[in-house]
């Protein structure tokens, strides 16, 4: 396919050089200290040193864009008819090796209304920090209840390819929720296929096995899981999901857990290790990860209300419970990291960072469904003092959630809802040393309108150095001859 | 003499022309009627499953596939179905562009024949697509994709003609099996047999050079068709039957095969035929299409699937009229066709005069459950969209579109979204939605007045329609359920007694529920903030709880004639001989006993 679409650009090659050429360039141009209003919102933002080109838009109709992007005195450019700055890969990624760890300056220069006019310039910074390049995603509807076209993707945010790892077409159209890959190792992952035959397909180093960790006495099949850092074991959810529609206009759909458990899954010994203090009936324990150094496990627990409906009394608390790696046991008590308050904060989704210095978490007024809550933001606890940063710079007012580290822990992927309160796109924020969060910014595309035209969420992110080793007919093959 | 003769033969070829012409146009007058009168809603109904965009992205989204191109040209001629008068000259044009490319490819394997013979051969694989065609859910992808097979081999047999060279024969066969894979799918079949078909009717060619050809042109596009299959995510059989040709991916019709395969047998078999006699020929020709069309049209054109066609046609033009006459020639009896009656009824204030009129089952006729299938999703909808909820309209239309088959977008359910987004307030969203709207050629004016609509600042309060439905918004708080849709809708009429439509589906949802305790009740309600609302149903619904409780009915409640059909009714219920219940079947007193 790649093959076909470098066939159709040399083919279109002549035309480009036309249209080039007839491009007008910019002549009497005047001054305006206004900031260009650009989509995506690159002003001040930092990008890691091996991002792909920020291609972007401007808002503002416009006939001609003359954009300019420089640093140490190498400057690239993007003079284009129409409103949209596009660069050269190459050239880009010259520009980001002259830019590492200092600036990068971009002036707009626009032609509106038959007048060029130069914006204030404004700059983006470029840390020498690194990004795991391999961003997977599931390619969703933000659906209620009937799903259709589900994906689940593979970008290298380095360029722009991007490739499918699990197709709707493959399975049969069935729900596939998200890839997950090891914190240690990229090549371990997994993901679900939901329905008849389906399970948790493991992918280990492209081999692949499909696990049921249902057993009877489980609430459901595993939904929520993460792996220790060895990945030898996954510790996960069972949960009874049930969706909900709001009458008011402010809210659209309410999911919440009737019920749910966390367990242990040891790969080693093919076993489930249970604990009673993570499997009360009468609480409800979910969205399990573990401690940087695999001894502890972070989870969220609430009480089980009266009454399944009664959702906005539902608030969770994050614990953590001790885990002996060597023997697979549990510790005897827990403890509370950050409470829930009603009304107020429901924890969900904790994700330590690789150096287990800091978690990152979300918090809604209440419930268990963040993505579904405008309100949600998310938020980070220094493990060591105990303090909470709720991420100012990062947060949106709207759903800010599923959010995963990169391997070095200098940057996190999360998906946002800022743009439109319906899809979420993925956006990357910076951590320095010191904890302090950069403006996030949204994943380049080659074509800066992508998003208006696209109408699919970028649903849970997650960062991998290397590539995932197994494609669509390999996970169809997989779910085929175990239903044999 | 000779000069003569021409000058004749000259006379006849004129008027023969004239004749095959006037064929034609008769031909293609039927094909307009056809498409632009009794299934102008089946053209709708391709419309709607589908958002073409004409942008450079959506072009090379649907370019990766085989067939892909064909997708995006069908599409683009299936957006003029928005306006059926254009949409039937479409459909009717790319009919006989199918048509005449057949007539050509005949004519050129059989030099000879007779041009009346080769109309009726041409008819036979047209009369096979049309019965293909309905199938509703049968796109235009395939029609432009045998199209383009068909022209592809039209293409070939012309340069074949011109006497060229074996190595350009194969060049052309090998170079237009690629394209015409890439760009109309596996319909290719048809170009790669008429090619064989071709060279086997060369009497110079070798039968040995016949069998390598046929191998090498088959064994090609076999190799095409699996060079794709290791890049695509798509099951074979997808690529076999032909993505997009028909919105069931997975499912391959019959008269596709049969359409196909008379595209290649048709002219194959043509030379034979032209050496028949006339007589013999033309009527067989014509009396086993006339025969044909008779017994296969009902099964291919069913009747029950185009009558909810038409009926969700009526709901998106919102023709309220339209509904009742249709209901009042056709029994309404299934959920889509019940509750688009029962909401023409109530848009049209009739809802609680005449709703027994037609045929009731249950409560679920006025607002049905969701169920996973677009028609239903979207006419309820519509329903919930009237009455003001509009939450729950934004599900049902956005459910709708995510059940479409083939996965498709849709025009219809993006436009809806929009306008929920707009009476919500979430303007950012509706931008998204009109954005997209703004990419298309019928909606484009309409995405933009939107557009500017939003940016106004009271331009959404002051809209007759968006405005209207905001203010009728339930404020009150709390998770939405099925089963106590009666309560939201006395939540609506009390936030505005002015919504009649709520103010009807209140009063007969306890009649469906055959609840009367609960009727007084909301005619309680009703009566509060109307007292002197009294409709048809009320009376006679007031007139039945006296009579059964025996009470008199309070004087002056229901008017003479009221309770003289109720005693009419009572009389030829306690006989219980049918025929005199039969004038009463339906009437809110036979419903409300039959069940009982």
């Amino acid at each position: 396919m790649n093959a076909m679409i470098k066939i159709r650009y040399i083919l279109l090659l002549p035309l480009v050089c036309l249209l080039a050429a007839c491009t007008p360039s910019p002549e009497n141009v005047g001054e305006t200290d206004a900031r260009p209003d650009i989509y995506p919102d690159y002003v001040g933002v930092t990008v890691p040193c091996n991002i792909a080109p920020l291609n972007f838009m401007l808002r503002d109709s416009c006939e001609a864009l003359y954009v300019t992007a420089s640093s140490e005195g190498y400057e690239i450019k993007s003079h284009r008819k129409g409103n949209e700055a596009i660069f050269n890969l190459r050239e880009w990624r010259k520009l980001m090796e002259k830019a590492r760890g200092k600036a990068v300056t971009v002036t707009v220069t626009a032609l509106e209304g038959g007048k060029w006019t130069r914006y204030r310039p404004f700059d983006v910074n470029v840390s020498v920090d690194r990004i795991d390049p391999y961003l997977t995603y599931r390619l969703i509807e933000p659906d209620y209840e009937v799903f259709s076209r589900l994906q689940i993707m593979e970008r290298n945010v380095e360029d722009f390819s991007e490739r499918v790892v699990c197709d709707y077409n493959a399975v049969g159209n069935r729900c596939m929720n998200c890839h997950t890959h090891a914190p240690g190792d990229s090549d371990l992952s997994f993901l679900y296929v939901r329905g008849e035959g389906g399970g948790m397909v493991l992918n280990d180093h492209g081999k692949l096995r499909l696990l049921n960790l249902k057993t009877p006495d489980m609430v459901s099949g595993s939904v929520y899981a993460q792996f220790d850092p060895t990945g030898r074991y996954i510790v996960f959810s069972t949960n009874v999901i049930i969706p909900a529609f709001h009458s008011r206009p402010d809210k659209r759909l309410e999911v919440f857990d009737t019920k749910s458990d966390v367990y242990v899954y040891d790969l080693q010994r093919d076993e489930v290790l249970r604990s009673p203090l993570l499997a009360d009936s009468a609480r409800l324990e979910t969205f399990p990860t573990f401690s940087a150094d695999g001894r502890g496990i972070y989870y969220c627990v609430a009480d089980r209300p009266a009454r399944p409906l009664d959702v906005d009394s539902v608030h969770y608390s994050l614990c953590r419970i001790g885990f002996d790696p060597e023997h697979g046991r549990f510790g005897t008590g827990t403890d509370t990291i950050v409470a829930g308050i009603p009304g107020k904060r429901s924890v969900s989704h904790p994700r330590v960072s690789p150096d287990g210095k800091r978690l990152l978490y979300t918090v809604a007024d209440f419930g268990t469904f963040p993505i579904w809550h405008r309100e949600a933001d998310l938020q980070m606890v220094d493990l060591t003092t105990g303090k909470i940063d709720s991420l100012r710079t990062v947060n949106s007012g709207m759903s800010d959630t599923y959010h995963c580290w990169s391997s070095t822990g200098r940057w996190f992927v999360f998906a946002s809802k800022r743009d439109d309160g319906l899809y979420g796109k993925p956006y990357f924020a910076h951590v320095a040393a010191d904890g302090s969060v950069s403006k996030p910014f949204l994943l380049p595309q080659k074509s800066p309108s992508f998003y208006d035209e696209n109408l699919k969420s970028f649903n849970v992110p997650d960062l991998g150095r290397t590539p995932v080793s197994f494609n669509p007919g390999d996970v169809a093959n997989r779910i085929n001859s175990s239903k044999q | 003499m000779a000069k003569e003769n021409r000058g004749g033969g000259g006379v006849r070829a004129s008027s023969s022309r004239y004749i095959l012409t006037g064929i034609f146009l008769a031909i293609a007058a039927f094909l307009y009627y056809f498409w632009a009168v009794p299934y102008r809603a089946a053209l709708g109904y391709r419309e709607q499953l589908q958002l073409f965009q004409s942008t450079g992205q959506y072009l090379e989204s649907l370019a990766g596939r085989p067939g892909g191109l064909a997708t995006y040209a069908g599409e683009f001629l299936t957006q003029f179905f928005n306006n059926y008068w254009i949409g039937a000259a479409v459909m009717t044009a790319v009919l006989l562009l199918f048509l005449m490319l057949c007539f050509l490819i005949i004519r050129n394997f059989a030099l000879s024949i007779q041009k009346y013979v080769n109309l009726a051969l041409s008819l036979l694989p047209s009369v096979a697509l049309l019965l293909f065609l309905g199938n509703p859910d049968v796109t235009m992808t395939f029609l432009t994709a045998l199209s383009a097979a068909m022209g592809g081999a039209y293409l070939l047999v012309i340069i074949d003609s011109k006497g060229v060279g074996n190595t350009v024969k194969y060049a052309v066969m090998i170079a237009g099996t690629t394209l015409l894979y890439w760009v109309a799918g596996p319909v290719t079949i048809v170009f790669t047999l008429l090619a064989v078909a071709d060279i086997c009717r060369e009497k110079e060619v070798s039968s040995v050079w016949k069998v390598v050809y046929a191998l090498v042109a088959v064994a090609w596009l076999a190799l095409n068709v699996y060079i794709w299959s290791l890049l695509l995510p798509f099951p074979l059989s997808y690529q076999l039957i032909g993505i997009g040709y028909v919105m069931h991916p997975d499912s391959l019709d019959a008269w596709q095969v049969i359409t196909e395969a008379l595209c290649v047998g048709v002219p194959a078999a043509a030379a034979y035929l032209a050496r028949l006699p006339l007589k013999v020929t033309l009527p067989s020709l014509l009396a086993a299409e006339v025969i044909a069309l008779v017994i296969l049209y009902p099964k291919s054109y069913d009747c029950l699937t185009y009558r909810l066609i038409d009926y969700d046609y009526m709901v998106r033009a919102n023709d309220w009229d339209g509904i009742l006459r249709y209901s009042d020639k056709n029994e309404p009896d299934l959920p889509l066709s019940v509750s688009a009656t029962n909401l023409a009824l109530g848009m049209t204030g009739q809802l609680d005069s005449r709703a027994f009129d037609y045929f009731q089952h249950s409560a679920e006729g006025l607002i049905p459950p969701f169920v996973k299938e677009t028609l239903s999703s979207w006419t309820t909808g519509e329903i919930f969209f009237q009455l003001g909820m509009i939450n729950s309209a934004q599900r049902f239309y956005f459910e709708g579109m995510e059940a479409i088959p083939n996965c498709n977008k849709s025009v219809r359910a993006v436009r809806r979204l929009a306008e929920t987004a707009i009476i919500r307030g979430e303007y950012t969203l509706a931008e998204k939605y009109l954005r997209l709207l703004e990419n298309t050629m019928f909606y484009k004016k309409w995405a933009q007045r939107n557009l500017a609509l939003i940016r106004e600042p009271d331009g959404v309060e002051n809209h007759p329609l968006y405005g209207t439905l905001r203010k009728r918004m339930i404020d009150e708080k709390y998770l939405f359920s099925e089963g106590e849709l009666d309560k939201t809708l006395g939540q609506l009429f009390i936030k505005d007694s002015g919504n009649n439509l709520a103010k009807q589906y209140l009063i007969v949802y306890p009649l469906l529920q055959r609840d009367l305790d609960k009727f007084a009740q909301y005619m309680g309600v009703v009566a509060e903030a109307q007292p002197g609302y009294n409709p048809l149903l009320a009376q006679q619904a007031l007139a039945f709880i006296s009579m059964r409780s025996g009470q008199p009915i309070p004087r002056g409640a229901v008017p003479a004639m009221v309770e003289e059909s109720l005693r009419g009714f009572a009389q030829a219920w306690t006989s219980k001989d049918p025929a005199r219940i039969e004038p009463y079947r339906r009437t809110l007193y036979h419903y409300l006993l039959s069940e009982e």
